[in-house]
C-alpha cells in the first residue's frame, strides 16, 4: 500500500517534471496544442459567477475581523443566493447559487460551520482557550476570529468551499463518467458540444487565466483571478512549478475532445486530478510551516493551522485521492487539530509528515 | 552517526529520486549568477565544517553544563550553587546568540528559536505552572513560560529564600522541567544538526529550498529579529513612542541586553564573511560570493557595503550602556542611532543582496490574509 503511494507520487511528479515545452516529436495524430486555453465556444461564465459569491462571502466572513458579528441566516442565504442583494449588482439576477454544488458529504459541515462563526462572532470577550472571540497577532497588525478551541471558521467555510464545491465539481462531477461520456457531436454556439463545456466548466472552477503559466505571463497580485485555487496554485509555483501544468493538461484534455481522443482526455483528467491534489497538500504543508514559525503568536499560528485544516479537509474531493476519508478525518484532523491553543510543534510535525509521506512530498517539505 | 544516516538514506530515497526527476527535464535558464566562477560547494562545506557545526556544538556544551549547574542548584540550592547557576544561564544565553541566526534544517524543525526564546516571558503563566506541578511544556501555550526568559524571570528576580522557603519543592521541580526542556531541546537539535552535513552541502543550487536560498532567509529573518524585538519594540518604535522596556531580552537579569544583541549582531556578520567559529580564518562566505559577482549598490561594491554596514550596527549597539531598560528612557540618541544603524543595513541584506545572488526572500510570504 504505501509502495503504491510512493509510485504514485513519483510518476505523478515524473508528470510534472517539466515545465519547458517538450513536443520536439509531435505524434501525428497529436495536434498542435495551442500554448493558451485559447479554444471556440468556451463558457464558464457559471463558475466565474460562483466565485464572485465565494469572494463576496469572504468579504462578509472577514468583517468578523474588526468585530461585526455575522448572521448564520445571512451566510445560508449568501450561500443558497435565496433573497440575498449582492453588492456585486452582476450576481444579482443570478440563478446560480453554491449551496446546490457542495459535495452531500460536506453539507453538513458547512451549516455547523455557519453556527460557530455565528456564535464566535457574537462572543462579548476577546478569545482565549475555552472562550471563542477575536485575538490580534503579536505585532498587532492583524486580527482573527477564533472558536474555543482555536478554529478560525472564516477559513474552513472560504477554503472549505473551494475543497467541497470547486475542486470536488470539476474533479469528482465534471470528469467523471455521468458529465464525460456525454455527446460530443452537437455545437450549441458559444457553449461547444455538451462534453467540452462540462471540460470548460472544470476549468472555470479551477479559476485562472488562460495562458496561466506560460513564459509571457506574469502572476498580478489584485488581479480578478487573484483568488482560490489559481491563487494557492501559484504561491507554491516557485516550488513546484505546477502553474503552466495545470493549463497544459486542460489544454491537452480541450484539444483531445475537439479530435474525440478519449484516451488523451482521460490522461489530462488524471493529472489535472493528481496536481490539484499535490497543490492543495502543499499548500496545507505550507501553512503548517508557517504556524510552526509562527508558533509563538496564537493569532498566527491559529490562523495558519485553520487554513491548515481546510485544506487538508478539502483532500477529500477528489475522486482518485490518496489518503481515504478516515486517515484525513481520524487519523490527521481529529488526531491533532483538536485543540490549537494547545498544539505542540510536534504534533504539527507529524502532520507534515504524514502529509509529506502520502504525497511524495518529502524532499520539498520543509521548503513550502 | 552511521545508523540515522543509513536511516535516513533509505527513507528518502525514493522522494530524493521523484525531486530528481522533477529537475531533471528543465533546463533553467543560466543567470548572472551561474556564469561567475564560484564554488558555492566549496563555500558551504566552509558554513557547515567551521561555522555551524561548531556553534551548535558549542551551544549544546554550554546547555548541558547550564543543566548540570541547575541540578546541583535544585538539589542543593546554597547561594554558591546560586551564582554559578546564574553564570550558566548568562554563558549559554550568550553562545545561543551565535546559533540563532541558523533557524534552518533541524532548527527550523523544531521551532527551536521560538521554544527557546520567545519574551517577553509570561509570568503569571509561570507562577501558575510552578502552582499547578505543570511536566509537560510542549503546548504551543506555554512557549511564553519557558526557555531563557522564564529562566531569566526566575533567576534575577528571586532570592535564595524563594527557593528554600515554602514551596520551594514545586519551585524547584519548575526549574528542572525549564532546564529538561531546554536541554532535550537543544541535544536533539544538535544531533541532527552532526547527521546534517550531506543534505546541508548537497543542496548546493539557489533556488527556495537550497541552504544558500535557506540561509540568506533566515539569516535576514534573524537580523530583522534584532532590529524589532530586542531594540525596536521595546524602544517604542513600533508603538509610536510609547516604550516597553519590559519587554526586551533580558529584561531581569538587566545588564546581559546589550550583550546579547551585540553579540547577534556579530554573528551574523561573521557568517556573511565566512569567518571561522573561533575568529581566525575567514572562509569562503556570502561575502566572497557577491565580491565574485561584482555587483555596487549606492556607489559602492555591495559586498564592502554590507560588511561596513553590519559592523557599525554592532558598534552602534555595544555603544548603548547598559541596562538597556534603563538606556531606552535616558540614552534616547545612542538607542536610535543603534536603530537606524540596524535597519540601514536591511535595504542592503534583504534587497540587494539576494538580488545578486539570485536568491528569492520568501519568510514573509504571507498570502495577505
Amino acid at each position: 500500500m504505501k509502495i503504491t503511494k510512493y509510485i504514485l507520487g513519483i510518476s505523478l511528479i515524473t508528470m510534472l517534471s517539466c515545465e519547458k515545452e517538450e513536443d520536439n516529436n509531435p505524434i501525428s495524430t497529436t495536434a498542435t496544442l495551442p500554448s493558451t486555453y485559447n479554444f471556440e465556444n468556451v463558457d464558464f461564465s457559471g463558475q466565474t459567477t460562483r466565485l464572485d459569491m465565494l469572494s463576496e462571502i469572504v468579504s462578509y466572513l472577514k468583517t468578523a475581523n474588526s468585530g461585526s458579528a455575522l448572521d448564520q441566516n445571512k451566510l445560508e442565504d449568501m450561500f443558497l443566493n435565496d433573497g440575498f442583494t449582492w453588492n456585486n449588482a452582476d450576481l444579482n439576477g443570478s440563478t446560480k447559487k453554491l449551496g446546490n454544488k457542495v459535495s452531500d458529504d460536506a453539507q453538513a459541515s458547512f451549516a455547523n460551520w455557519f453556527g460557530a462563526i455565528d456564535f464566535a462572532s457574537k462572543s462579548i470577550s476577546a478569545g482565549s482557550n475555552g472562550n471563542p472571540g477575536l485575538i490580534s497577532s503579536n505585532s498587532g497588525t492583524k486580527t482573527y476570529l477564533f472558536d474555543a478551541s482555536g478554529l478560525e471558521h472564516g477559513q474552513l467555510i472560504e477554503k472549505g468551499t473551494m475543497g467541497a464545491v470547486f475542486y470536488y465539481q470539476a474533479t469528482s462531477v465534471y470528469f467523471s463518467d455521468g458529465k464525460m461520456n456525454v455527446d460530443n457531436e452537437t455545437v450549441t454556439e458559444g457553449k461547444g458540444t455538451d462534453m467540452q463545456h462540462h471540460w470548460d466548466e472544470a476549468f472555470g472552477y479551477f479559476g485562472a487565466p488562460i495562458d496561466f503559466g506560460t513564459a509571457d505571463f506574469t502572476y498580478n497580485s489584485g488581479s480578478d483571478y487573484d483568488r482560490f485555487w489559481a491563487k494557492y496554485a501559484n504561491g507554491r509555483n516557485s516550488v513546484l512549478n505546477l502553474n503552466n501544468e495545470f493549463l497544459k493538461s486542460f489544454i491537452k484534455g480541450r484539444e483531445a475532445i475537439a479530435r474525440k481522443d478519449y484516451s488523451d482526455r482521460d490522461e489530462a483528467i488524471l493529472e489535472i486530478r493528481k496536481n490539484w491534489e499535490i497543490i492543495s497538500v502543499a499548500t496545507a504543508i505550507h501553512y503548517l510551516n508557517g504556524a510552526k514559525a509562527d508558533i509563538a503568536d496564537d493569532a498566527l499560528r491559529m490562523h495558519q493551522l485553520s487554513e491548515a485544516y481546510a485544506f487538508i479537509w478539502s483532500l477529500k474531493f477528489n475522486p482518485d485521492q490518496i489518503l481515504s476519508d478516515v486517515e484525513i478525518q481520524d487519523d490527521i484532523l481529529n488526531t491533532y487539530f483538536g485543540n490549537l491553543y494547545t498544539i505542540s510543534v510536534g504534533d504539527i510535525n507529524s502532520v507534515i509528515d504524514i502529509l509529506a509521506q502520502a504525497y511524495g512530498l518529502q524532499t520539498y517539505k520543509d521548503v513550502l | 552517526m552511521m545508523p540515522f544516516a543509513s536511516k535516513f538514506i533509505f527513507k528518502n530515497i525514493l522522494a530524493l529520486m521523484a525531486g530528481i526527476f522533477l529537475f531533471s527535464g528543465c533546463k533553467e535558464d543560466s543567470k548572472i549568477n551561474d556564469k561567475v566562477d564560484f564554488d558555492r560547494k566549496a563555500m558551504l562545506e566552509n558554513y557547515y565544517d567551521n561555522i555551524i557545526l561548531l556553534a551548535f556544538f558549542d551551544f549544546n556544551s554550554k546547555v548541558n553544563e547550564l543543566k548540570t549547574q541547575g541540578s546541583r542548584f535544585i538539589n542543593d540550592p546554597t547561594m554558591a550553587n546560586f551564582e554559578d547557576f546564574k553564570s550558566g544561564f548568562a554563558a549559554s544565553y550568550k553562545s545561543f546568540q551565535k546559533v540563532k541566526a541558523l533557524e534552518m534544517g533541524p532548527s527550523a524543525n523544531s521551532s527551536f528559536k521560538a521554544n527557546l526564546n520567545t519574551y517577553p516571558t509570561d509570568t503569571q503563566q509561570i507562577e501558575q505552572n510552578i502552582l499547578s506541578n505543570l511536566s509537560d511544556l510542549s503546548s504551543a501555550q506555554q512557549i511564553n513560560a519557558k526557555g531563557f526568559p522564564a529562566l531569566d524571570f526566575l533567576l534575577f528576580t528571586k532570592d535564595l529564600n524563594f527557593w528554600t522557603g515554602t514551596q520551594a519543592n514545586l519551585r524547584l521541580d519548575y526549574l528542572d522541567v525549564l532546564l529538561d526542556d531546554i536541554s532535550q531541546l537543544t541535544n536533539q537539535n544538535f544531533s541532527e544538526w552532526e547527521s546534517f552535513r550531506q543534505h546541508f552541502i548537497n543542496a548546493s543550487g539557489t533556488d527556495v529550498g537550497s541552504s544558500l536560498g535557506q540561509l540568506v532567509n533566515s539569516i535576514n529573518k534573524d537580523y530583522e529579529l534584532i532590529k524589532n524585538a530586542k531594540i525596536g519594540f521595546p524602544a517604542g518604535k513600533k508603538t509610536l513612542g510609547r516604550t516597553y522596556p519590559e519587554a526586551s531580552e533580558g529584561f531581569y537579569s538587566k545588564y546581559l541586553s546589550i550583550e546579547l544583541a551585540a553579540l547577534n549582531c556579530e554573528a551574523i556578520r561573521f557568517l556573511y564573511k565566512g569567518i571561522s567559529y573561533d575568529g581566525n580564518t575567514d572562509g569562503l562566505g556570502l561575502e566572497d560570493y557577491l565580491m565574485e559577482i561584482g555587483t555596487q549598490s549606492f556607489g559602492k561594491p555591495t559586498y564592502q557595503l554590507i560588511d561596513d554596514q553590519l559592523r557599525e550596527a554592532s558598534i552602534a549597539i555595544r555603544e548603548i550602556p547598559s541596562p538597556f531598560s534603563e538606556s531606552i528612557e535616558i540614552e534616547k540618541d545612542k538607542v536610535n542611532r543603534a536603530y537606524t544603524a540596524i535597519q540601514k543595513t536591511i535595504i542592503s541584506l534583504k534587497t540587494e543582496m539576494p538580488s545578486a545572488l539570485g536568491i528569492l526572500i520568501t519568510y514573509q510570504d504571507n498570502d495577505g490574509d
